[in-house]
């Protein structure tokens, strides 16, 4: 596997984990749990909380998709 | 029109039970009650009716299955009339009702069993049996047919004997309709209907049976006289014994049989029970099967569970998805809910289906059909007219639950019919402006024309973290676009080819 290769591979990979990141975010602002209470750090308005979950699961999701695209043409049919 | 690779075994016979198998359900029992309270007396009249109607359309269903006797049923149907979008959504549909099926099924007989073993959990007796049955089902489902409708009739013939000899009170059917024939009888006419929907899945066998143009059309026949017999013949039974007007504390066939044989009655009805909830629990499971091979067939799922003239790999995967489906909704243990949404998407397949003969009779006058649909054009429009009538009855959450699968499937057909290639460098697209607009917003707040109200670190933070998901973004969107090579795509869309 050539250096492009690699590189592909790690953006694949690291934008995949940015969207889930980003859905497990949005889980956390519905639930706001104790242990890390998101609404309070971002200061949100709850009812901005809908719009902000809505963002987070699109951008997060596509952005999955998009990572795995990436990784499976750079790495498997290389 | 046949399809190539599928063993042509079953007679009239076979016909008939697969029928009586898919037919004599669950929805009897859990309809029932209802059914007498919406129409008192005259339930013998509504059940009677209700058959009838079925017929109509039951004759719709053999004339598309013995002209297009191909694997897909519904979903085949739907193709040859119209193709694209609305037959892979037919098949959807279709694919999702049979899966409310077996999940209902399960959790009716997960009820029933709770009901002697208090202890256990419901939800969790539901999930069991769909993994057995599973089982059953991948291993042969032929003998599971056979065996329940036997019983399943034989429990009944003696109900309604002890009945009899126990005395049936004639006073009870004065006046015949207490409730008026419009709402009451109509009313439970539409429905008690869902008591023989199941009748269908004889239409998923076509491509097996040997002669589809007559044993078809015959199978259907026999056993939906079969079914209206023994319903209407239970429910006569049952108001015999038990005036409609008395207040019962359980199902009403428990306490008919509670009343005529005492516990081992109810032991009898268990049996029925549970022989009912078996045979739609292995129909739904064969319709899912076949539904989910047609769409693979075409292309529109990957063509993995489809291998014609295979038996092994194939019915596995196909059985195992359904079945994976249909345990985690009964985990749930929302029987109700199950119940109203496998009805509308059941019906919305009935409307496209009675629509799909119409269209086929005028695009396709030359189609060979071994069997004609009496009473044309009123058969298909009757149909059309019952199920958005149906629909009406349909609890708001499970319409909105199957409005979501259809946004879904719309979204799964247009990627694929926008195939690979496409998908690639619209990703790559939408990376691009993702990071374009990431980056503008970063340059509005670094220039002081969008405030934050943040701190000097957080700020610093924010245009460190948001040029890092801009770039990943920008070079994602390089990556995917570089990448594209056009092939070519898989055909999809009508069964034929003008």
């Amino acid at each position: 596997m050539g250096a492009k290769n690699v590189f592909a591979t790690f953006i694949g990979i690291f934008q995949s984990l940015m969207g889930i990141s980003a859905i497990i975010l949005a889980y956390l602002l519905y639930y706001n749990p104790d242990f890390i209470a998101v609404r309070t750090i971002f200061n949100l308005q709850e009812a901005h909380i809908a719009f902000y979950m809505m963002v987070l699961f699109i951008v997060g999701f596509f952005a999955t998709i998009s990572g795995v695209l990436v990784v499976y043409e750079w790495s498997s049919r290389s | 029109m046949a399809e190539e690779g599928t063993e042509r075994r079953i007679g009239l016979f076979y016909g008939i039970i697969t029928g009586l198998g898919s037919t004599l359900g669950i929805e009897f029992f859990v309809l029932l009650d209802y059914a007498v309270e919406l129409a008192g007396p005259g339930i013998v009249i509504s059940l009677v009716l209700a058959g009838l109607i079925n017929l109509l359309i039951m004759f719709n269903y053999a004339e598309l299955s013995s002209s297009i006797s191909m694997v897909g049923a519904e979903y085949t149907f739907t193709k040859a009339a119209f193709g694209g979008f609305i037959c892979f959504l037919s098949g959807g549909l279709r694919w999702l009702s049979s899966i409310f099926t077996t999940t209902l099924s399960a959790m009716g007989l997960a009820e029933l069993v709770q009901y002697f073993f208090p202890q256990l959990n419901s939800s969790l007796v539901a999930v069991v049996l769909i993994a057995v049955f599973t089982v059953i089902s991948i291993k042969g489902g032929r003998t599971v047919d056979l065996t329940t409708v036997l019983s399943f009739v034989l429990v009944f013939v003696v109900l309604g004997a002890l009945s009899v000899m126990h005395g049936l009170d004639f006073g009870n059917f004065e006046p015949l309709v207490t409730r008026g024939l419009h709402p009451g009888v109509l009313a439970a006419t539409m429905y008690s209907f869902s008591m023989y929907v199941g009748m269908r899945a004889i239409a998923t066998k076509s491509p097996e049976m040997k002669e589809p143009g007559k044993v078809l059309p015959g199978a259907v026949l026999i056993s939906t006289v079969i079914c209206i017999v023994v319903y209407s013949g239970v429910s006569f039974f049952a108001v015999g014994v038990v005036p409609p007007d008395v207040e019962l504390s359980g199902p009403l066939l428990v306490h008919v049989a509670d009343i005529v044989m005492g516990p081992a009655g109810q032991l009898l009805v268990a049996i029925a029970w549970t022989s009912a909830a078996i045979m739609s629990l292995a129909t739904s499971m064969s319709v899912q099967t076949s539904i989910l091979s047609a769409l693979s067939r075409d292309g529109y799922i990957p063509s993995v569970i489809f291998s014609p003239g295979s038996n092994s790999m194939t019915r596995y995967i196909a059985q195992l998805i359904g079945s994976l489906l249909a345990i985690l909704l009964a985990a749930t243990g929302l029987i109700v809910f199950v119940g109203y949404a496998s009805g509308f998407a059941s019906l919305l397949v009935f409307a496209f289906v009675n629509l799909s003969l119409i269209k086929l009779r005028m695009d396709r006058p030359d189609l060979d059909r071994p069997f004609k649909a009496p009473l044309y054009p009123y058969t298909p429009i009757v149909g059309i007219i019952i199920a958005l009538a149906l629909i009406v009855f349909v609890e708001s959450s499970a319409v909105t639950l199957v409005l979501e699968f259809i946004m879904i499937s719309l979204i799964i057909y247009h990627l694929k019919m926008m195939g690979y290639h496409r998908l690639r460098v619209a990703v790559g697209g939408i990376n691009l402006g993702v990071s374009a607009f990431i980056a503008l917003i970063l340059y509005l707040v670094h220039t002081g024309t969008l405030l934050l109200g943040f701190s000097a670190p957080e700020h610093t933070a924010l245009l460190v973290v948001g040029s890092v998901i801009a770039a990943t973004f920008f070079t994602a969107g390089i990556l995917n676009l570089i990448r594209s090579e056009k092939k070519e795509e898989e055909p999809v869309g009508r069964l034929w080819v003008e």
